[in-house]
């Protein structure tokens, strides 16, 4: 961390706004230079070479660019050498969570006959506080396919709105670790790996390790990335923090497709820049690629599928980077529209080499808009579609996406239920009218060849 | 003619062609057109078309920076002829930032530029922006609107806080607030008194525009 905090300090000086459109160009001509072409009716591309051609022209922005740091305003920069030297050393699997909880998680190829690992929780969705929040946790947690759970954000604590860098920031951090080892507890498995909790201050994320009540050293915590392709000071500290306490790193990018990169193929190229930086400047453990839409905030269309899967394909295929597609669906609970996209996201994720979690909905817009049985769904998909070539995927794609794709507008996209309207607080298990939408696309899956 | 002329300048703003958008924008004006109805006809309604292909998608935001800049490119042109003729409007003004707690801002460069493209005068704060400096600024520069974005639901409240702060000082009325990002729905920003949300760059200055009419602006 020394040498990057040096050269965050003495690289070169950028005014944000130049790195920005520094981007913008570089994205555009790597586009050029290598001749990458998004094809909406392949949208698992079958051309490895093309897969290849965006690693190393996602590595070439990197190298060129660097990771920017917003603090000091300099380009963290690194050598060719230097990164090929950190991917050869990167494990080849790691092991989450404790006791006989734990589960392996490994490097996945293209193709991969083994199942991809599901990091769950209602990502990126506001939560209610308390008992709802831990029970909308084990919902998750007791579904025995599910590997990890991770947090949502709370709106208050003890009924007091939770800002940025304020003492129930704070407060909220322990809360939320405390809460998801409550929600594993009673789901029957406390040594379950716990990926995160979910407040913005680098700061405020350290109150929640804890060995005994908190995040513990076989826990996760992620540490996030700026669009695109920035950190600061606070990240990399918590990064200092995170690897001295001895817990698993995520890197969590959100890179935007639409934005500064441009459209599918840019994006891809920043976006294995950004694991790049990952594993360089964060040490990062595995890797959460959170596509997000520029106006849908999801990532399950056309194109952010096609672009997931290459990212997938380009890392799998050229190092042993673990990297986690956050399904981030247009759609809530409740809804078919939701299950359709929790499910291309799946098959589409699990044949390129990818790890899975999710579900994220409705743009992380509507409270308590998450629960377990998605997250049930999308691993089920993952691991019923390990045997499948990319043809098949493709095939299937395109009988597929036609189900949903219409309602990805994120105005038209239907909202679906809360938590608490789609469980019996009681038994915490899914009623009957999300059970019966659970099981018509189930069956529907299985009348397409995906046999969960 | 006129009118195949100014369409000639839009379709430079939806190519994103700076150069070519500057030398029509001269032969508009060495062929004495009107440069104010050069500017509506031609520069704005080719920015309206980008901002619906942007809001549809069939162009990313590279293509809207491009745009903005050949608009740019002729407006410099263009707007000092019409100032020559003293007829140029007083163009609205915007004080936009992503607010305090949040260093995302994507979302907000995204409005401003489509703002400024619609021809809203546009002071960008930036990010992280304490709630009392969007005020100071807004009165400061005598704006019509205040605009306050944020991707994280633990800074939506310093937006409430804003719109309170307006209120304590007297000051509401006087200014239009809007609001919007990622977790920002439409029945939130109403149910904290703002007076426009959008759901996107596009909505944000249909939206803007809308209220400046109704407030007789």
């Amino acid at each position: 961390m020394d040498e990057i905090t040096r050269r965050a300090f003495e690289g070169q000086y950028m005014d944000e706004r130049d790195f920005d459109l520094q981007l913008m160009k570089k994205c555009k001509e790597l586009v050029k230079e290598y001749d990458i072409k998004f094809n909406p009716n392949e949208i698992i591309t079958t051309d490895d070479s093309m897969a290849d051609d965006v690693f190393e022209a996602g590595m070439k922005l990197f190298l060129d660019l660097g990771f920017y740091c917003q603090t000091t305003r300099k380009c963290i920069k690194f050598d060719e050498w230097e990164l090929k030297y950190e991917l050869k050393n990167l494990p080849e699997g790691i092991i989450i969570g404790e006791g006989k909880d734990a589960v392996v998680m490994n490097i996945r190829r293209v193709e991969d006959s083994k199942p991809p690992i599901i990091h769950s929780g209602p990502t990126g969705t506001l939560c209610s506080e308390g008992d709802i929040y831990v029970k909308t946790l084990r919902s998750y947690a007791q579904e025995r396919i599910i590997d990890s759970i991770g947090a949502g954000t709370l709106a208050t604590i003890d009924g007091f709105k939770i800002r940025k860098g304020t003492p129930q920031e704070f407060r909220a951090a322990r809360a939320l670790a405390r809460w998801a080892r409550q929600a594993i507890i009673e789901a029957g498995r406390p040594g379950m790996h716990i990926n995160d909790i979910a407040v913005v201050s680098p700061e405020a994320k350290i109150c929640a390790l804890d060995p005994y009540n908190g995040i513990r050293k076989t826990d996760g915590l992620i540490v996030a990335q700026m669009v695109e392709l920035k950190t600061s000071l606070s990240h990399l500290s918590l990064v200092e923090h995170l690897m001295s306490y001895g817990c698993f790193i995520g890197n969590l990018m959100t890179p935007i497709l639409g934005g500064y990169a441009g459209g599918p193929e840019g994006t891809a190229i920043v976006t294995v820049a950004e694991h790049l930086a990952g594993v360089i400047c964060y040490n990062a453990n595995y890797h959460y690629l959170s596509l997000t839409n520029v106006k849908n905030l999801n990532g399950t269309d056309r194109r952010g599928l096609w672009t997931i899967s290459i990212v997938g394909q380009a890392l799998s295929r050229n190092t042993k980077i673990m990297s986690v597609f956050d399904c981030y669906c247009a759609a809530g609970p409740g809804t078919e529209i939701l299950l359709r996209e929790a499910a291309a996201g799946g098959v589409a994720a699990t044949v390129s080499g990818l790890h899975l979690m999710g579900c994220g909905s409705c743009g992380g817009k509507l409270m308590d808009h998450a629960t377990g049985l998605e997250a049930r769904l999308l691993k089920e998909v993952g691991v019923a579609s390990v045997k499948m070539k990319r043809r098949e995927v493709n095939d299937f794609l395109n009988k597929w996406l036609p189900t949903y794709e219409e309602w990805l507008d994120i105005a038209k996209a239907p909202k679906g239920k809360t938590f608490q309207e789609l469980y019996d607080l009681g038994s915490v298990k899914p009623k009957r009218e999300w059970m019966e939408i659970y099981e018509k696309i189930k069956r529907e899956l299985i009348d397409f060849g995906i046999l969960i | 003619m006129s009118e195949s002329i100014f369409n000639e300048l839009a379709q430079c703003v939806i190519d994103g062609n700076e150069e070519k958008a500057r030398i029509i924008a001269k032969r508009i004006i060495e062929m004495g057109l009107d440069p104010l109805k050069a500017i509506n006809d031609g520069l704005m309604k080719g920015m309206r078309q980008v901002g619906e292909d942007f809001s549809n998608l069939k162009i990313y935001l590279p293509e809207v920076m491009m745009a903005a800049e050949a608009m740019k490119a002729a407006l410099s042109i263009l707007e000092p002829k019409i100032l020559e003729k003293k007829i140029m409007e007083e163009r609205r003004k915007v004080v936009i930032g992503t607010v305090q707690g949040d260093i995302h801002d994507i979302g907000k460069n995204i409005v401003a530029l489509l703002l400024k493209a619609n021809g809203f005068e546009v002071y960008d704060l930036g990010r992280d922006v304490p709630i009392d400096e969007f005020i100071k600024r807004a009165e400061e520069v005598k704006a019509d609107i205040i605009a306050a974005s944020t991707l994280l639901s633990t800074s939506m409240p310093y937006m409430e806080d804003l719109i309170k702060m307006l209120e304590e000082r007297g000051l509401r009325d006087k200014y239009i607030v809007m609001v919007g990002g990622g977790p920002v729905t439409r029945e939130w920003a109403k149910s904290i008194g703002a007076d426009g949300y959008g759901e996107d760059g596009d909505e944000a200055v249909r939206v803007a525009k809308e209220l400046l009419k109704v407030r007789g602006k």
